[in-house]
């Protein structure tokens, strides 16, 4: 499954009403990584 | 491409694009990412303690009131005055990987101030960076021309400085350092498209500073004294520590490396001088000191705040003994009790146990008092534990149940019909599962029959009162006699009366007296005239027929009739008379064998019906315990619920917490892990209670809110609806909520199954406390069919589990409704 694209939406009963798409799946290291814009080897 | 988040401990991730890089050094290969365009490696290298050996001079030696203020204390001085701090507080992660190193503060001096220890800790932080970043370029063989930083740590700028100096290369921080949160923000609208690429993403990214190398190259001379200290180790899995054996190993390894640090100048692995740093057991005392009084601090706080989680966690466990107790049949009790305290354990509550237990021995005592006079001991032990008020609820459910046992042996054995005629057709013990008047139409069966159950009933006075009696008709027709008859004829005749008395006992013995009597009689020549010869032979062959197993009847009736020929050739008797009075004794034997199978036969058909009660009670026995099980596998299933939701508020409130605020992130922390424990076991419970063709439920389980859905598919069915809810005045507890849909649900469905052609009503109100539940339809109303039971079988139990009040029956009106009333708070 990629990290990134569409995988389901949120249930508004449990998350404050809203129906959103979760698009994006990281854990959290590799997600500091990603925000860090280290996208490539060097 | 390396980032290094600076938090409690630090994580640092060199981007291997698509190659995966395999580190024998103590770093970690993982996945980075994949956007679609293969996966994309990273290496890993995390190191336990960092900003937690900031907190640990905060909280641990007291050096600073808050971390922010390290930078500032650890800026008053130039350097660290030679001070190396190795903050193996927890063991040490990457490039050591060992569980049980051991911490030390190493060169101190008495001109060694806080500042120094401050400074020192931030070199450490830097320092153990370094290590991993080290490994990364010498081993792996990566490059790292940059590294940049983000976390809480990374505003400060001496740090960071620092790290550059350490690295060689400059260290860069960027404006946004929550890079954990906006890596997934990127990555999400990377997939949504709010941006189109990498590209676009990298150009988002924004500086914030940029901290390059003191005189442009890497600080050697201070990292000497680190590496002195904490050796990288060799490339090559860690050898396995033993429990204290990595602390004393630490220990040893410091004091073996004190010469470096104390010889100022002199590079490192130059000859060690043990003696002269401080001595290992002093350092490890110490720390020891240090720890206890961290830890009973802890402790000491947790005691105050315990009163606080046990107001969190009570009414779940309340509930849940609740549902234990009234829900789970005696025998999974005792399980369930095991877990109970592990449970109570996590939750540090009182243990379920001590009262638990005195029930399990009350309600199988009782079982045991059940079986030892009831025929149905299994029913005992199936029947559920109710009992909730103690030993003397246990005493009166006792006395209740002889009670009813008694009645039931009482109306069983009370004699029936024996002697209402000849059509009755009725046998003791055979009730009403035996279609009445199946014999009606053939009198003699009929006769038979009554026959049979008299002598089933026979008391055992009778024998010796008949015998009694044939004795004074005998001695009277003796006495009678003309002539009269030898005096010894009289004992003859006594004794085959008296024989009577025990023809049931012993009928072959009795037949060859009774015919034993009259053969020397005939030897004598004596006269047989006189009734009681014939009212002793002929219920003697009866007796051999009807009173023992066919094989010694058939050898009792041959000697029987072999005796009555030898007497008949003594006498001289006609062929023809002694044919007769064979036949009729033969006639006898014939009836009583045949009453004899009827007998058994009777008996059968009664131990028959009565195992087929047993079985049909048995049966509606284990649905009402599977009916329990589904109400405490879906009550437990709201409890999880409930207690899961707490854990992620308590997650999210330590989350929400200042790092200073240490005492309220324990409590969070506490309740986080204890609800997680409880969590754990709840699961376990589900497992045990789940049956095993139910599907796993993955929704969470229904409330009030979707009744509509139900009416929806009630109309559907056919049958019009009119729902009047009500708004709840507060938010109903899962387990009430979940109650009253079921109600609605069941009683819904029964009107589908069983009202026929009809309309139905659901009211749904909250009057003061309550919630109440109407479902009336305007159908065949009458009782609901054999299956419907279990429907309100199921509401009464899950209704008395929240002390509420249910009735269910036809309308006056014509129709069915089922009522509900439930406390909305707990009695």
């Amino acid at each position: 499954m990629p990290s990134s694209g569409v995988v389901g939406t949120t249930d508004p009963d449990a998350f404050l009403g809203l129906t959103l798409p979760i698009a994006g799946i990281a854990g959290d290291q590799q997600a500091a990584l990603f925000g860090q814009a280290c996208y490539s080897p060097a | 491409m390396s980032k290094c988040t600076y938090g409690t401990g630090s994580f640092v991730l060199t981007n291997t694009g698509s190659e995966v890089i395999r580190s024998d050094a103590g770093l970690l290969t993982t996945v980075a990412w994949d956007l679609g365009d293969g996966l994309v490696y990273a290496l890993e290298g995390a190191i336990f303690v960092t900003g937690a050996a900031v907190q640990w001079l905060r909280d641990g030696l007291g050096l600073i009131d808050s971390a922010n203020e390290i930078e500032g204390l650890a800026r008053t001085v130039p350097d660290s005055g030679d001070v190396v701090f190795v903050p193996a507080l927890t063991g040490m992660g990457a490039p050591h990987w060992d569980p049980h190193a051991r911490g030390a503060i190493l060169g101190i001096t008495r001109g060694t101030t806080r500042a120094h220890l401050a400074r020192a800790t931030l070199e450490a932080i830097a320092f153990e960076v370094r290590d991993v970043v080290d490994v990364m370029v010498d081993e792996a063989g990566l490059e790292v021309p940059e590294l940049s930083a983000d976390g809480g740590a990374s505003a400060n700028d001496l740090l960071l400085q620092l790290q550059a100096d350490q690295l060689g290369v400059p260290v860069r921080r960027p404006k946004v350092t929550e890079t954990t949160a906006l890596g997934a923000a990127f990555l999400a609208g990377l997939g949504t498209g709010v941006w189109g690429s990498t590209d676009e993403l990298a150009q988002t990214w924004a500086l914030d500073r940029r901290f390059e190398p003191e005189d442009g190259r890497r600080d050697d001379g201070r990292h000497a004294r680190w590496r002195a200290a904490v050796p990288v180790p060799a490339a090559g899995p860690a050898e396995p520590a033993r429990p204290g054996a990595g602390a004393r190993r630490s220990a040893v390894l410091l004091l073996e490396r004190q010469d470096p640090l104390l010889g100022r100048g002199r590079g490192p692995g130059v000859g060690a001088l043990p003696g002269r740093g401080p001595c290992p057991h002093v350092v490890e005392e110490h720390r020891d000191v240090v720890g206890d009084r961290v830890g009973g601090h802890l402790d000491q706080f947790l005691e105050l705040r315990r009163p606080l989680v046990q107001e969190l966690l009570l009414p779940a466990h309340v509930l849940l003994r609740r549902s234990i107790l009234r829900h789970v049949g005696e025998d999974l009790l005792a399980e369930r009790l095991q877990l109970g305290d592990q449970l109570a354990v996590a939750l540090g509550v009182p243990s379920l146990r001590g009262r638990g237990a005195a029930e399990v021995d009350g309600s199988s005592a009782e079982a045991v008092a059940a079986g030892s006079s009831s025929p149905q001991p299994a029913r005992a032990s199936a029947r559920p534990a109710e009992r909730t008020t103690g030993a003397r609820r246990d005493r009166f459910t006792v006395v209740l149940r002889v009670l009813w046992w008694v009645h039931r042996e009482w109306v069983r054995r009370r004699p029936r019909v024996v002697g209402r005629g000849n059509r009755s057709g009725v046998v003791p013990g055979e009730d009403v599962h035996r279609p009445a008047g199946r014999c009606a139409g053939w009198p003699a069966l009929g006769t038979f029959r009554a026959v049979s159950a008299v002598e089933q009933r026979w008391p055992r006075w009778a024998d010796p009162a008949i015998a009694a009696a044939v004795a004074v008709i005998a001695v009277v027709e003796l006495g009678v006699m003309d002539p009269p008859p030898p005096l010894w004829q009289y004992p003859l005749a006594l004794l085959m009366a008296g024989a009577l008395a025990v023809r049931r006992r012993i009928p072959n013995i009795v037949l060859v007296a009774v015919l034993g009597a009259i053969l020397v009689m005939q030897w004598n020549r004596l006269d047989l005239d006189g009734a009681y010869v014939p009212l002793t032979l002929y219920p003697a062959f009866y007796s051999v027929g009807a009173h023992r197993p066919l094989r010694p009847a058939v050898a009792g009736l041959v000697a029987g009739l072999a005796l009555l020929a030898i007497g008949a050739r003594l006498e001289d008797v006609p062929i023809g008379d002694y044919v007769f009075i064979g036949v009729i004794g033969l006639a006898f034997w014939g009836a009583g064998a045949a009453i004899r199978a009827r007998i058994a036969a009777a008996v059968e058909a009664q131990k028959r019906a009565t195992l087929a009660e047993e079985r049909q009670q048995h049966t509606a026995a284990e649905a009402v315990v599977a009916e329990r099980a589904r109400i405490a596998r879906e009550l437990h299933d709201v409890v999880a619920h409930s207690v899961s939701v707490m854990v992620m508020q308590a997650g999210a409130l330590r989350r929400m917490l200042p790092a200073e605020q240490l005492r309220e992130l324990g409590v969070a922390a506490t309740v986080e892990r204890t609800g997680r424990e409880a969590l754990v076991e709840l699961r376990r419970m589900l497992g045990l209670l789940r049956d095993d063709d139910d599907r796993v439920p993955l929704a969470p389980q229904p409330g009030l809110a979707r009744v509509p859905e139900l009416v929806e598919s009630t109309e559907a069915a056919g049958v019009p609806v009119t729902l009047r809810m009500d708004d709840p005045p507060t938010v109903l507890s899962p387990g009430v909520d979940l109650c009253a849909f079921r109600i609605v649900q069941e009683s819904l469905t029964n009107v589908i199954k069983h009202a026929g052609p009809a309309s139905v009503r659901v009211d749904v109100r909250f009057p003061a406390g309550e919630v109440t539940v109407d479902v009336v339809d305007d159908g065949r109303g009458g009782t609901p069919a054999a299956d419907g039971g279990h429907g309100l079988l199921g509401m009464r139990e899950r209704v008395a589990v929240f002390g509420g009040l249910l009735s269910a029956g036809p309308e006056p009106t014509g129709g069915f409704g089922v009522r509900a009333t439930l406390p909305l708070e707990p009695r």
